[in-house]
């Protein structure tokens, strides 16, 4: 196997390559990295570093060479809704264009949680691979948008060309050092001196960094993988149950407060008229679609990918935080 | 009116946005080399059909307006085609990569009996629209004497660090690099009140050390017709980035803020000393209240959003082609915009030796 890794010099993809260097031989590693950018101390673990874009085919077909396995986690997080698109859908879509006269045999693509409809789901339902997904993902973020016809791409692409497909989707990934208080745990609003709360009672779908690496290396190594999807969790606390765990090693949260889902969901619907009344001077941030995906309290299922790649996580929330 | 747009970017979207706003004007068709950017933003927007030959869809939609959202160095290219199939061409700023392009397009355009329209739409922001309202008024402003022109980039936002990052990415490769794809703003705002008999010295730097483009630029420009001296300054090391331009006159001074949506004039005081110096403040603050009425009722009732400007643009170049009437933004101020960043760019290839 000789494969290439997209996305090797950032937060999941440094993760992945040193979890995929513990399982097959280091010299069988490409990392396609951008001119300019920081290594992130991938040339510390003796794999091939080729550097190039992902928007340039000439420097797509050259990485290609030899191999016979695609791992792509690239994917840009910021900026506009199309500059998003272009880095991230028009990039897999060279990369395609380009896989087409390559002999590649498997394409493990890193997708996300973000897909699935959870705004439509009802209290208590279990999200497993088999939920439904966004039907509207543009009403709920860019991101969300992007990422649905990113993997729209690979899974339409992948079956136009025989190649066998993993999805992996990835809910909270967190690490050692960074901050797990994110806005599914409680919002810490600028020029508000609370942090706010909604509910309480929500699961927060979790994974840290060193255990979804593991689970994405196993599925590049092991067949059984192959035409599957999994869901990447591995711990779901509620919100509550993880500041509890947070406060535990790093001191109380001053001024958090709790409000109920019903007032927050009516303070967004209400933010949302001022969107539309404002034709969109005032930012769709407090949708209520949203709110609904991010605190509705689901259960998270990842038994699947514990069944099939006989996977378990090795790192634990309260080890994380600890550090 | 049927539309069809190229490029399926990040301004494309803008341009779908307004383009929706304004009544009897319909997007046909989009057009992209990939096939995806056109495929989402189709589905998103309700557009109807979707090309990767600009050919094919010319042929096919034999649109009244093409939009070209591509980026700058396709621009030429994708306007004569447009206007050769007989359609008027909006054009994203810049408009072309050298002022002998422009000036072959507007040819083109004369010869064919079309319009182009360059996307310099701060020229149509409500602020800009009343500024120049007191620089034509001769009592309160008189001549021209001096341009001042600052333009902020955001070299940490999420596209500049996509620049500065990848000596491949297509700013880096246009021949004025960074300032090419932004300095039109600011050299449109000056173009209007000046000759074409303009002595012009550059330079540019990269403050950041970033290895990729330069990222400060500073510009004289002297009017030997008019005695009019202009300054323009490419700053992108400075927090927070600003678009402003002062314009000095005979009688006062107008300071156009294009960031916050806003606009002063200064004039000498009417009562000596003191007295007249605080009176003048008075006067100043007297103008921002007013506009910031102005602009707090337009945010909140959806009346002027962030592409506004372009809207505005976009209406005024589809009414002169409905009735027939000469180009929104005049030629003759086109090709000098294109004239002066023409000699910047040579002005900053030759100082590096290229």
């Amino acid at each position: 196997m000789k494969i290439l890794i997209t996305g090797a010099n950032g937060f999941l993809g440094k993760a992945v390559v040193t979890a995929l260097t513990q399982r097959i031989d280091s010299s069988d590693i490409r990392c396609l990295v951008r001119a300019g950018s920081s290594l992130n101390g991938l040339e510390e673990l003796g794999v091939e570093i080729f550097r190039g874009s992902l928007n340039s085919d000439a420097n797509v077909k050259e990485s290609l060479k030899d191999i016979d396995t695609v791992l792509h986690i690239a994917a840009s997080k910021s900026g506009s809704p199309m500059g998003m698109f272009t880095e991230t859908v028009v990039s897999t879509e060279i990369l395609f264009d380009c896989l087409a006269e390559m002999n590649i045999n498997k394409f493990i693509f890193i997708s996300s949680f973000a897909l699935y409809g959870t705004s439509l789901l009802t209290r208590g339902t279990i999200v497993d691979e088999n939920t439904p997904i966004e039907p509207k993902p543009e009403l709920r973020d860019a991101y969300s948008w992007v990422k649905y016809h990113q993997e729209k791409l690979c899974i339409d692409r992948c079956k136009a060309l025989d190649i066998k497909l993993v999805i992996h989707r990835p809910g909270v990934i967190y690490s050692d050092h960074s901050d797990v208080l994110s806005p599914r745990v409680g919002l810490a609003l600028p020029n508000i001196p609370f942090f706010i709360i909604v509910g309480g009672k929500a699961n927060v779908p979790f994974v840290h960094v060193d255990n979804c690496a593991s689970a994405i290396a196993l599925s590049v190594i092991k067949d059984e993988a192959n035409g599957e999807i999994f869901n990447l969790v591995d711990e779901t606390p509620t919100q509550k149950e993880l500041i509890s765990i947070y406060e535990k090693y790093h001191g109380k949260i001053p001024k958090k407060i709790t409000i109920p889902l019903w007032l927050y969901l009516l303070g967004c619907i209400f933010a949302e008229k001022i969107h539309k009344a404002s034709n969109g001077n005032f930012p769709n941030i407090f949708s209520p679609y949203r709110a609904k995906t991010m605190y509705t309290p689901l259960k998270f299922s990842n038994k699947k990918l514990k069944a099939k790649l006989e996977w378990q996580p090795t790192v634990t929330l309260d080890e994380a935080l600890k550090k | 009116m049927k539309i069809c747009i190229i490029g399926a970017g990040q301004i494309a979207e803008a341009h779908i946005e307004e383009i929706q706003k304004i009544s009897n004007c319909q997007i046909v068709a989009l057009c992209d080399l990939r096939k995806t950017p056109a495929a989402a933003l189709a589905e998103k927007y309700k557009i109807n059909s979707t090309y990767t030959s600009v050919d094919e869809m010319l042929e096919n939609e034999t649109p009244d307006v093409v939009h070209i959202t591509t980026p700058a160095g396709s621009h030429f290219f994708l306007a004569e085609k447009a206007l050769k199939a007989n359609s008027h061409v909006y054009i994203e700023k810049p408009l072309t990569l050298t002022a002998s392009e422009t000036s072959t397009l507007i040819t083109l355009a004369k010869q064919q009996n079309l319009i182009i329209c360059p996307g310099t739409q701060k020229l149509y922001s409500h602020e800009t629209i009343e500024a120049f309202k007191q620089l034509n008024n001769e009592n309160s402003f008189g001549k021209m004497i001096h341009m001042d022109a600052v333009f902020g980039y955001n070299l940490q936002g999420p596209f500049g660090k996509l620049v500065i990052s990848n000596p491949e990415h297509w700013i880096a490769k246009l021949p004025g690099q960074l300032f090419q794809n932004n300095i039109s703003h600011p050299i449109a705002m000056m173009a209007p009140f000046l000759s074409d008999d303009l002595e012009i010295s550059t330079h540019a730097y990269d403050l950041s050390q970033n290895g990729v483009v330069n990222d400060e630029l500073r510009v004289h420009i002297f009017d030997r017709e008019n005695k009019i001296s202009c300054t323009v300054m490419f700053i992108s090391n400075a927090s927070p980035a600003q678009f402003r331009v002062r314009y000095f006159g005979e009688h006062s001074t107008i300071d156009l803020n294009l960031t916050d949506h806003c606009w002063q004039q200064d004039k000498s005081p009417t009562f000596p000393g003191g007295l007249g110096l605080s009176l003048n403040i008075r006067s100043r603050a007297k103008q921002l209240k007013q506009q910031y009425w102005y602009n707090f009722k337009a945010f909140w009732l959806g009346r002027e959003t962030f592409f506004s400007d372009m809207k505005r643009l976009f209406e005024h170049f589809y009414h002169q082609i409905n009735n027939k009437l000469p180009e929104p933004v005049p030629y003759e101020d086109i090709q000098r915009t294109s004239n002066i960043i023409d000699k910047i760019c040579q002005q900053i290839n030759l100082s590096e030796g290229k």
